[in-house]
């Protein structure tokens, strides 16, 4: 777990020369940060080079960060710009090819989810629990951009409500509107699953 | 009773503890009384639940390594950039310098242009006073002959005068009559006066009848400002041109350009030849400045 207190000292010995300050910043955000942007883009690869282009980002503006805010609020908004940047960009739509629990697609993309591939040595309720989890990500990841950050941001991070708003840039009213929509359109595709 | 979907909205709220205090107690009163709502909200807590216990994804053991790279690659990017970029930041002030170094040359060489402009361009009473003439003639329907020739070689003076002054002569009737005798000494009159003498315009074609008794009438009176341009030489002046009365073909004005402090002496050898009305002088030339006379031949007309 990370404090605040020792961000600040880190951030103020960057801010007077020591470059190395910033590593310790990584190493100390880097896994929370990583997992945001894996839960928010459902691909490791993807959520890797969103992780990265946000601490390279950061690097370029910590001498400009004022102590005032929190510097993991600061990080994460740049992380959530990164995963934008990254859903609008041409090669990760070609890459990427999103699965409806609606409309799970044809079948020869390959067995649905809830089918236990075949010869798996995995005891069964392991393996349940694994599939639960590929379908709770699949139906975060079917959510539409808006609600799927805000949903992320609160139920998977733990962020509050007014940070949410703060890392988004919403106000706070469209940021609990929002995580009531999303919950309850996973709860709706979930259903049976959780 | 509060409505059940008016109930389940708060739910994610209440969940968080993010309701005011009126909205909570509205919600727990509703709970304790609806089996249906509280099964939903026990279904929301589960599936937050879920969610936050999806497995942590954790960053790649060298995420520290690739981020160094990346950003040793981006800087070599950015100082390829910056090179390429470089040479602006000391192109541009270089270009503005030179910008500015020939426009100071075309400032200065531009001032030594002007007298040779200056040539092309008339003072603008002397121009107001040519357009009036020209205009003249062409409401007459006959374009003097010779007046191009005339603006020309005047184009080339090389310092117009840029004061007019204009007087009336009367000739008097022996002076008609000593012109009106050809002078031996004519021959040996200035080039200027024997040019202008050759520009006499002729008449107007479409009148043979009239013609005649014009070139007659000529030959009896052959009026010359042969004296008038004696007098303007007297006082080192210079004839610039003759205007004709298209009608009769003699002379009515004489143009001449006299330094300002010879005025005196040639209207001293105007008064010698008629009856001369000078208009009060109001200049402030000086003695070297050209003044530009009109002569108004009264006698001729």
């Amino acid at each position: 777990m990370t404090s605040s207190g020792d961000d600040a000292l880190l951030i103020k010995a960057f801010q007077k020369g020591d470059k190395r300050a910033f590593d310790q910043l990584v190493i100390r955000h880097k896994d929370r940060i990583f997992n945001l942007c894996y839960r928010f883009l459902g691909d490791y690869e993807e959520a890797n080079d969103s992780a990265q282009e946000a601490f390279v980002k950061a690097y370029g503006s910590l001498n400009t960060f004022r102590l005032e805010s929190a510097f993991s609020t600061w990080l994460y908004r740049i992380a959530v710009n990164a995963c934008k940047n990254k859903l609008v960009s041409s090669a990760y739509k070609a890459k990427r090819k999103t699965v409806s629990l609606d409309n799970p697609g044809n079948p020869s993309d390959g067995p649905l989810p809830m089918e236990i591939p075949n010869g798996a040595p995995s005891p069964l309720a392991r393996m349940e629990e694994k599939e639960k989890m590929v379908l709770v990500q699949r139906a975060l990841d079917a959510l539409p951009t808006e609600f799927k950050m805000v949903v992320t941001l609160r139920d998977v991070e733990g962020f509050s409500y007014e940070d949410i708003a703060e890392i988004t840039g919403l106000n706070l009213g469209t940021v609990k509107s929002r995580i009531a929509r999303a919950r309850t359109d996973l709860r709706n595709k979930l259903r049976g699953v959780l | 009773m509060t409505d059940c979907s008016e109930i389940r909205t708060l739910l994610s709220e209440y969940l968080d503890d993010a309701l005011d205090a009126k909205a909570k107690a509205l919600a727990d009163e509703h709970l304790r009384t609806c089996p249906a709502c509280r099964e939903e909200l026990d279904s929301l807590k589960t599936l937050v639940k879920g969610i936050g216990s999806l497995e942590s994804v954790k960053a790649p053991a060298d995420f520290l390594d690739q981020l160094h790279r990346r950003m040793e690659r981006r800087s070599i990017i950015s100082a390829i950039w910056e090179w390429l970029f470089y040479p602006l930041r000391v192109k541009i002030p270089l270009q503005l310098a030179g910008a500015a170094v020939m426009a100071l040359i075309i400032f200065s060489i531009l001032p030594l242009q002007q007298p040779s402009l200056k040539l092309h361009s008339k003072p603008e009473q002397e121009k107001n006073a040519e357009d009036t003439a020209y205009y003249a003639d062409e409401s007459k329907g006959i374009k003097p002959a010779g007046r191009s020739e005339a603006l020309v070689r005047k184009a080339a003076t090389p310092e117009p005068a840029k004061v007019t002054r204009e007087v009336a002569l009367n000739l008097k009737r022996q002076v008609r009559a000593k012109a009106a005798t050809p002078e031996p000494s004519a021959a040996q009159a200035p080039a200027s006066s024997a040019a202008l003498e050759m520009k006499r315009p002729k008449l107007a074609a479409g009148a043979p009848a009239r013609e005649d008794k014009k070139e007659e009438a000529l030959e009896k009176e052959p009026e010359s400002v042969l004296p008038i341009t004696k007098a303007i030489e007297a006082a080192k002046g210079k004839v610039l041109s003759v205007d004709y009365t298209p009608q009769t073909g003699r002379p009515e004005s004489v143009h001449a350009q006299i330094p300002a402090g010879e005025l005196t002496i040639l209207y001293e050898k105007l008064k010698e030849l008629g009856e001369l009305q000078v208009s009060p002088e109001t200049g402030t030339e000086k003695d070297s400045d050209l003044v530009h006379v009109k002569i108004r031949l009264i006698g001729l007309r």
